[in-house]
C-alpha cells in the first residue's frame, strides 16, 4: 500500500515545506524565548500566580 | 499601564461558588468512577460478576467506566480549578454567573445522561466518545457556553498578562472542541440511534486522532495548566523556568496532534500515517519531559517539605508518574514495541498510570490545597491525606505493575511460534487462564486506590463542615488599560501576543489544525488512489441488524477485528485484514484490547449452532472462558422494521443498497432469519428464535471476514 500511495503522491514538496516549517518555528521559538532581553518579563510572569497574595490586592 | 485612568482601583468579587460546587462535584463522580473501574476489574476476574444481567456486563459498563474517569471525574476536577484559577490570574470575576450555572448543571445532566443511556447499551461504539448523538449536542452546547464565558472573563480581565496555565487553558477548549465535533458527526437514524458518517479505515484514524488527543487535550493540557498554577502555590516559590513554560506549551500543542496513529500500528491504515503517528510520538517525549522536569524543579529547595506536607506529596508522584507515562507512550508508540504491547493489558497499565497517577493524584493535591483555601478553614487531617496518599500509592503500584506482568505474559504467548512453525499455544484461553491471578491483584490494587480516594471523600466533607460562614471577600485591582495598536509596531511582539486572546487562540488552534489536517486528509480521500483489490458487499439486512448489537453490546471492549500482519497472528486468525473489509462499517469495530480473540474471520469458522450455545453460555463450548453470558439475546426480540430505515441512512452514508433492497428490507431480514432459526431448529433449538436478537448477531458473525458475502 506504501507504494501505491507514494506512486500518487502528488506534493513531494510538501515534507521539505513541513520540516522547513517545523524547524523554523523550532529554533525560531528557542531562540526568542532565551533573548536576553526577556529576563526580566519572564521573571515577573512568573510570579503572576502569587499577585493575589502579600498584601497588594486584597483590602 | 500607560494612561492614568486606567490605574483607577476597582473593587470586584471572584465566584467562588460555582468553583465550590465543581470540587464537590469532583469527589462525588471520582468516587463512582473508580467504583465501576473496581466492578469491571472484578468482572474481568470472574465472570460470574456480570450476573446475567444485560445492564451490568462488562461491554456495558466499562464505556461508563471510562466516561466516567475522563469526563465526569477529571472533568468536574479541571472546571475546578480553571475557574478558580483563572479568576484568580486574570484578577476577574467569572464574565457570567449565569454562564458559570448552565456549565455546571449541563455538565452534570450530561454525565447523569451518559450513566443512564450506556448501561442501556444506547452507544456509537466509538471509544471515549460512546454517547449518542443528543448527548453530543448538549456537550457541544455547554462546551461553547464554557468558551464564551470563558473568553468573556478574559475580555474583562485586569491583569494585562496572561500567565502560562491560562495558555494550557485556551488550548484545551479550542482543541476539545474541535476533536468533540469533528469525531461525533453522525447521521441520526433515530433519536437513540446514529451512524457515524466515516467508516473503516476512515472512522479509525478520525477516531484515534480523537481518543488520542482527549488524552492530550483533556487529561494532559488542562493539568498542565493547573500544574503550573498549583505546584507554585504549594512550593510557594515560582516555576522554576518560565521560559521553559512557553517552550513547553509551543512543542505539545504542535507535535501532540500528530501522535493519534500510534494506536492503528500494523493496521490496514495507510502505512505512511502509521510512520507520521510513530514519528511524532517519540519526538513527544521531549516536551512532555520538559514540563515535566519544569514542575519537579519547581519544588527546588523544599524538598523536605515534601515528607511532611500531603500536597506537595501527591504533586511530586504526580509529576513523577506523568513522566513514566509519557516514556513509556513512546516506547510503546515504536512499531517493533506496538506488536508486542498492542491489544494487551500492557496499554491497560500504560493508561492507569497516567490516569490513577498522574491526573487521580494531580486532582487530589489540588482538592487538599484548594477545599480549606475556599472555605476558608483548615484541612481536617493532615494525617489522613498522608494515609490516603500511601494507600492510593500502593493500589496504582499492584494495579500497573500487575498490568505490565500481564501484558507483557500474554503478548509473548501469543506470538510464540514452535521450530515447527506452529503457534506454541494455539488455544487463546490458554494465555487467558495465565492472566487471572494478575486480573485479582489489578482489582486489589484498584479497590485500594478506591479507599483511598473514599478517605478523601471524608476529609474533605469533614474539612467543608467545619469551614466558618464567611461572606466573599473583596478584591481590588486596577482596570486594563487600553491596549494600542501602535505598540504592536514597536517591537515585543510576544507580550502583546499574550496580551491578545483572540490572536493566541486563532495561533493554538492553526497550530492544532496542521497536524490534523495534513494527517487526515489524505486518508478520507483514500478511494482516490486505493483501487479495491476484492468485491466488497455491504452486510444484508439481518447482518446490518446484528452488527448494531455487536455495538450494543460493547463486543468492541473485549475483541478486535484486526488481523496485524505478524506471522503469530495470521497463522492463529487467518487472512490479514484489509480496509476493503471493514469499508461498509459505520463506524468501524477494529477494537483497541483483546481480551478475547481477534474475530475479524471469525465467519464459516463455527457452525450457527456453536454460536447459539456460546453465546448463551461461553463455559459450554470453551469451559475455562471468562466470557459474560448473553441469555438476553434469546429473549430480546429483533428490531425488523427498523431496517429499512437504517438502510436508507446507509446509503446515504454511501453504501450501495438497491432501492430495491431498501424497500424489501424487512422481509429479506425476516426470510434469513427463518433460515437460520429453521436450521438450529433442527439441531433442538426452540423455533421461537426465529425473531430474536441471537439469530440476527449470529448472522452478522457468520459475515466477519466474509466481505465478498455469504453463499
Amino acid at each position: 500500500m506504501k507504494s501505491e500511495v507514494l506512486s500518487s503522491f502528488s506534493m513531494p514538496w510538501l515534507s521539505g515545506l513541513g520540516l522547513i516549517l517545523f524547524f523554523t518555528v523550532f529554533v525560531g521559538a528557542i531562540g526568542w524565548v532565551f533573548r536576553r532581553s526577556g529576563r526580566d518579563v519572564y521573571a515577573s510572569m512568573a510570579e503572576l500566580p502569587f499577585s493575589d497574595e502579600n498584601g497588594g490586592n486584597k483590602i | 499601564m500607560t494612561s492614568t485612568e486606567s490605574n483607577k482601583l476597582e473593587t470586584f468579587y471572584y465566584d467562588d461558588g460555582v468553583v465550590k460546587k465543581f470540587l464537590l462535584a469532583t469527589v462525588l463522580w471520582g468516587v463512582v468512577a473508580l467504583l465501576l473501574g473496581v466492578v469491571v476489574a472484578v468482572q474481568l476476574s470472574d465472570w460470574r460478576f456480570n450476573f446475567n444481567t444485560s445492564w451490568l456486563t462488562f461491554g456495558r459498563l466499562r464505556p461508563l467506566h471510562t466516561n466516567a474517569a475522563i469526563f465526569a471525574f477529571a472533568g468536574n476536577a479541571i472546571f475546578a480549578g480553571m475557574y478558580h484559577s483563572s479568576q484568580r490570574l486574570l484578577k476577574a470575576r467569572m464574565f457570567s454567573d449565569l454562564l458559570s450555572q448552565i456549565h455546571f448543571w449541563g455538565w452534570q445532566l450530561i454525565i447523569v445522561a451518559a450513566a443512564i443511556t450506556l448501561p442501556l447499551g444506547i452507544t456509537v461504539s466509538k471509544e471515549y466518545a460512546e454517547l449518542e448523538w443528543p448527548i453530543d449536542l448538549a456537550i457541544t452546547f455547554v462546551w461553547v457556553v464554557f468558551a464564551v464565558n470563558f473568553v468573556g472573563t478574559m475580555i474583562k480581565r485586569r491583569e494585562k498578562h496572561m500567565y502560562v496555565a491560562i495558555w494550557f487553558y485556551i488550548a484545551t477548549i479550542v482543541t476539545v472542541a474541535v476533536l468533540h465535533v469533528v469525531n461525533s458527526i453522525a447521521l441520526p437514524v433515530s433519536f437513540w440511534k446514529s451512524y457515524s458518517v466515516y467508516a473503516g479505515v476512515q472512522d479509525a484514524l478520525v477516531q484515534w486522532w480523537y481518543g488520542h488527543n482527549a488524552v492530550a487535550f483533556f487529561l494532559t493540557t488542562p493539568f498542565l495548566g493547573l500544574m503550573y498554577y498549583y505546584v507554585p502555590k504549594a512550593a510557594g516559590q515560582p516555576v522554576y523556568s518560565y521560559r521553559l513554560s512557553i517552550i513547553h506549551f509551543w512543542s505539545l500543542v504542535f507535535i501532540y496532534i500528530w501522535a493519534g496513529p500510534h494506536h492503528l500500528l500494523y493496521t490496514a491504515l495507510p502505512e505512511w500515517a502509521q510512520t507520521l503517528g510513530m514519528v511524532f510520538s517519540v519526538m513527544l517525549i521531549a516536551p512532555s519531559w520538559g514540563g515535566m522536569i519544569n514542575g519537579l524543579l519547581t519544588i527546588r529547595g523544599v524538598w523536605d517539605r515534601v515528607r511532611k506536607d500531603p500536597i506537595l506529596k501527591f504533586f511530586v508522584a504526580a509529576l513523577t508518574f506523568y513522566g513514566m507515562a509519557t516514556f513509556e507512550g513512546p516506547l510503546l508508540s515504536v512499531k517493533s514495541i506496538s506488536a508486542l504491547g498492542h491489544y494487551t493489558d500492557w496499554i491497560i497499565g500504560h493508561v492507569h498510570g497516567g490516569t490513577l497517577g498522574w491526573n487521580g493524584f494531580m486532582i487530589a493535591a489540588m482538592l487538599y490545597y484548594v477545599v480549606p483555601k475556599i472555605w476558608k478553614t483548615r484541612l481536617y487531617s493532615e494525617r489522613l491525606a498522608n494515609i490516603h496518599f500511601w494507600v492510593g500509592f500502593l493500589g496504582i503500584l499492584m494495579y500497573v505493575v500487575s498490568m505490565w506482568i500481564a501484558g507483557i505474559t500474554q503478548g509473548l504467548m501469543l506470538r510464540s511460534i514452535t521450530p515447527a512453525g506452529q503457534l506454541a499455544y494455539p488455544d487463546f484461553i490458554e494465555t487467558v487462564v495465565r492472566l487471572i491471578p494478575l486480573y485479582w491483584v489489578r482489582a486489589t490494587g484498584g479497590t485500594l486506590y478506591l479507599v483511598g480516594f473514599l478517605i478523601l471523600g471524608y476529609n474533605i466533607l469533614r474539612t467543608v463542615a467545619q469551614a466558618p460562614k464567611s461572606a466573599p471577600e473583596a478584591q481590588t485591582a486596577p482596570a486594563l488599560a487600553k491596549l494600542n495598536p501602535n505598540d504592536l509596531l514597536k517591537g515585543r511582539p510576544h507580550r502583546h501576543l499574550e496580551a491578545m486572546p483572540a490572536v493566541f487562540t486563532v495561533l493554538t488552534l492553526l497550530a492544532v489544525l496542521v497536524g490534523s489536517i495534513i494527517e487526515i486528509m489524505p486518508t478520507l480521500m483514500a478511494h482516490n488512489y486505493v483501487g479495491l483489490t476484492q468485491k466488497t458487499l455491504p452486510y444484508r439486512p439481518l447482518e446490518l441488524l446484528g452488527r448494531d448489537i455487536y455495538v450494543k453490546e460493547g463486543c468492541y471492549t473485549c475483541h478486535s477485528q484486526m488481523v496485524r500482519p505478524l506471522p503469530s497472528e495470521v497463522l492463529r486468525y487467518g487472512k490479514r485484514t484489509t480496509a476493503e473489509d471493514s469499508m461498509y462499517d459505520f463506524p468501524h469495530q477494529w477494537g483497541s484490547k483483546r481480551t478475547g480473540p481477534d474475530l475479524a474471520n471469525l465467519g464459516g469458522k463455527f457452525p450457527d449452532l456453536w454460536h447459539y450455545r456460546h453465546m448463551l453460555d461461553p463455559r459450554e463450548m470453551s469451559p475455562k472462558s471468562i466470557m459474560p453470558a448473553y441469555p438476553w439475546l434469546a429473549i430480546e426480540k429483533v428490531d425488523f422494521k427498523g431496517v429499512t430505515k437504517k438502510m436508507k441512512v446507509m446509503k446515504s452514508l454511501g453504501v450501495p443498497y438497491s432501492e430495491a433492497e431498501i424497500q424489501y428490507g424487512e422481509s429479506l431480514a425476516r426470510d434469513h432469519a427463518k433460515q437460520i432459526a429453521s436450521q438450529l431448529a433442527t439441531q433442538g433449538v426452540p423455533a421461537t428464535v426465529e425473531d430474536r436478537e441471537i439469530v440476527a448477531l449470529i448472522a452478522y458473525l457468520q459475515r466477519l471476514g466474509r466481505a465478498g458475502g455469504v453463499q
